[in-house]
């Protein structure tokens, strides 16, 4: 049985449209690599499939329920989202902000529970943020500062985790330390997960399936090595890239191949 | 609540009690309380000071719970209800109502204070909104506008129907000068309720600050939050505008005082912005009765002539304690 149903959904802003025809199903503990050009949608269909914009056809179902039916508490408890960067107005503390990620476990003006503190403690210790519990969120680097965020979704304890971008602002070791921490949710707790991401090597690396989007339509959807491939990525990108294997994993990689070259 | 917390909570509200009891002395005659006194010190201290002491604590608080909501919800550290015209909005409410002679009716006075104030809160919010986002600056100078907007038609109003001068200053200045007690005890309740409703949100604010999406996404109901937050804060304001007439700057500054005491966590952020706002006008309230006596300056002159300066220390001093950007 699939987590998530994506059925046929059309997308527009005013008359612009976005998005359509787009169907896909994720299974449950899957990583789902969402990529493709700038503008094709990709940020667009990860808020529709957080419940944040609400598609004029078609419907997203997560455990055979559609979303447009659940309410943001609801949704909350079963889709924690991760986008590329969080502004936070005020120095909340690490550990205040994770903190928050439990909001939609607790009910109104209730104290904390013991449940509440482990979930927090034990995200904070697995995105590695536990030493920096009572640091400011404006004193941490880009990289801290998203393993905070994802430690938030975390203590949401919710089965499906969208993030938008998570490594666009990072150097490689903390883009791979992301990546890492999501694979290891993953194993550990059959967290599934779907990713944009504008890094096509980062994704093939880490994605078990891919879906590569064209001006608002799915191009190509499938494993990286059936997506990753020579005469795909010139028809979406326009740019002549040389495929490789990785050798540790097996994976496809791509390297540009400038005009001038021969 | 942490237990620290707590403590520094009862240490204030002790302070507080300590400047209203001295505040009852406090005038341009000295009288004590407990010694009994003529006839005349026992008229000035329960038929003047007192009242105005109330007055001033229930204001105190209720503009700074504005601020503090409003900082949250705007998710901007330079909003307050004065600044974003809400409280002019309210001013032309109470204006009008009084013009229009529906003044000698108890409510109609702070209802059409209300409906204008939300209206204003509404204009603004709608104005400062461009492809769905809310920049600072456009929030800020549609608030700025509207204020200065709706304070000219204040004026406007009062001039042309040949009331007095004074009137004009009441509302664009602010007064403390109310002794009806009934009205000030209703005052005061209302003000409580609605400032007990908005800490109810603390959660949900705390959330709403790392921006609507986010906080959606932690199953807050940000639509319902913002519209029920902003009908409360147009009550506190259009009944304390009534009262008082505007007075500007406790909204902004205690807010800010409030964060760099007990950070920004809303559960002690707005006890504390209560309390501090409190001390504050009943402090400035003491120099606006005394310092030019036997004039009275208006107490919006007085908070401005602290709250500004104030502000901008705080803003070159600590800004990144205070706020994390701008």
């Amino acid at each position: 049985m699939s987590l998530i149903e994506v059925a046929d959904i059309y997308f527009a802003y005013e008359n612009n449209p976005v998005l359509a025809g787009i169907s896909f199903n994720v299974e449950p503990g899957n990583i789902l690599g969402i990529i493709g050009p700038n503008g094709s949608g990709k940020s667009t269909l990860l808020r529709i499939l957080a419940g944040l914009l609400k598609t004029r056809e078609g419907q997203v179902k997560i455990n055979q329920r559609p979303i447009s039916s659940c309410s943001p508490r609801e949704l909350a408890r079963m889709i924690a989202v991760v986008p590329e960067e969080t502004l936070v107005t005020f120095p909340f503390t690490v550990e205040q902000l994770v903190m928050m990620g439990r909001a939609p476990h607790r009910s109104f003006m209730s104290s904390l529970t013991l449940a509440d503190r482990e979930a927090v403690d034990l995200a904070m210790v697995e995105t590695g943020v536990k030493g920096l519990k009572d640091h400011f969120i404006n004193e941490l680097s880009s990289g801290e500062r998203q393993r905070v965020f994802i430690a938030q979704a975390l203590a949401q304890q919710p089965r499906i985790m969208l993030l938008d971008e998570p490594t666009a602002h990072l150097d490689i070791n903390y883009q791979t330390e992301i990546f890492d921490l999501l694979l290891h949710q993953q194993a550990k707790n059959g967290l599934t997960i779907i990713v944009v991401s504008h890094d096509l090597n980062l994704a093939s690396l880490y994605c078990e399936k891919l879906l590569l989007l064209r001006a608002g339509r799915i191009f190509a959807h499938g494993a990286p090595a059936e997506v990753i491939t020579p005469k795909i990525l010139q028809d979406v990108y326009r740019n002549r890239v040389q495929v490789s294997v990785n050798q540790a994993t097996n994976k496809p990689q791509i390297s540009l191949i400038p005009k001038g070259a021969v | 609540m942490r237990t620290k917390a707590k403590i520094n909570l009862m240490l204030s509200l002790l302070l507080l009690l300590a400047i209203a009891y001295l505040s009852l002395y406090w005038g341009v005659i000295w009288i004590n309380p407990f010694s009994g006194g003529d006839e005349t010190s026992r008229l000035i201290l329960y038929k003047i000071r007192l009242p105005r002491i109330l007055l001033a604590i229930f204001v105190g608080t209720g503009l700074s719970v504005s601020g503090v909501a409003f900082q949250a919800i705007l998710r901007n550290p330079l909003a307050d209800p004065y600044i974003l015209g809400t409280s002019s909005g309210a001013a032309l409410g109470g204006a009008l109502a009084l013009i229009l002679g529906l003044g000698g009716f108890f409510y109609s006075l702070p209802a059409l204070a209300f409906v204008c104030a939300l209206l204003s809160l509404v204009l603004v919010y709608q104005m400062a909104q461009l492809d769905g986002k809310m920049p600072v600056q456009t929030l800020l100078l549609a608030g700025v506008i509207v204020n200065t907007f709706l304070s000219g038609l204040i004026t406007l109003l009062v001039t042309l129907n040949h009331k007095e001068l004074y009137e004009v200053i009441f509302w664009i200045m602010g007064s403390l000068g109310q002794t009806d007690m009934k009205l000030i005890l209703f005052t005061g309740a209302i003000t409580t309720l609605s400032c007990l409703a908005v800490y109810f949100f603390s959660d949900q604010l705390n959330i709403i600050t790392l921006g609507e999406e986010k906080a959606q996404t932690l199953g807050v109901n940000v639509e319902l939050t913002k519209r029920l937050l902003f009908i409360i804060v147009s009550v506190i304001i259009a009944l304390l505008v009534s009262v008082c007439g505007m007075i500007g700057f406790v909204g902004l500054i205690i807010p800010h005082m409030a964060r760099l005491l007990v950070g920004p966590d809303h559960k002690v952020l707005m006890p504390t912005a209560a309390i501090l706002g409190a001390i504050f006008v009943l402090l400035c309230d003491g120099l606006a009765r005394t310092a030019a006596a036997p004039l009275e300056i208006p107490i919006g002159v007085v908070t401005a002539l602290f709250g500004a300066p104030f502000f901008l220390y705080l803003l070159r001093r600590k800004k990144s304690q205070i706020i994390t950007e701008v």
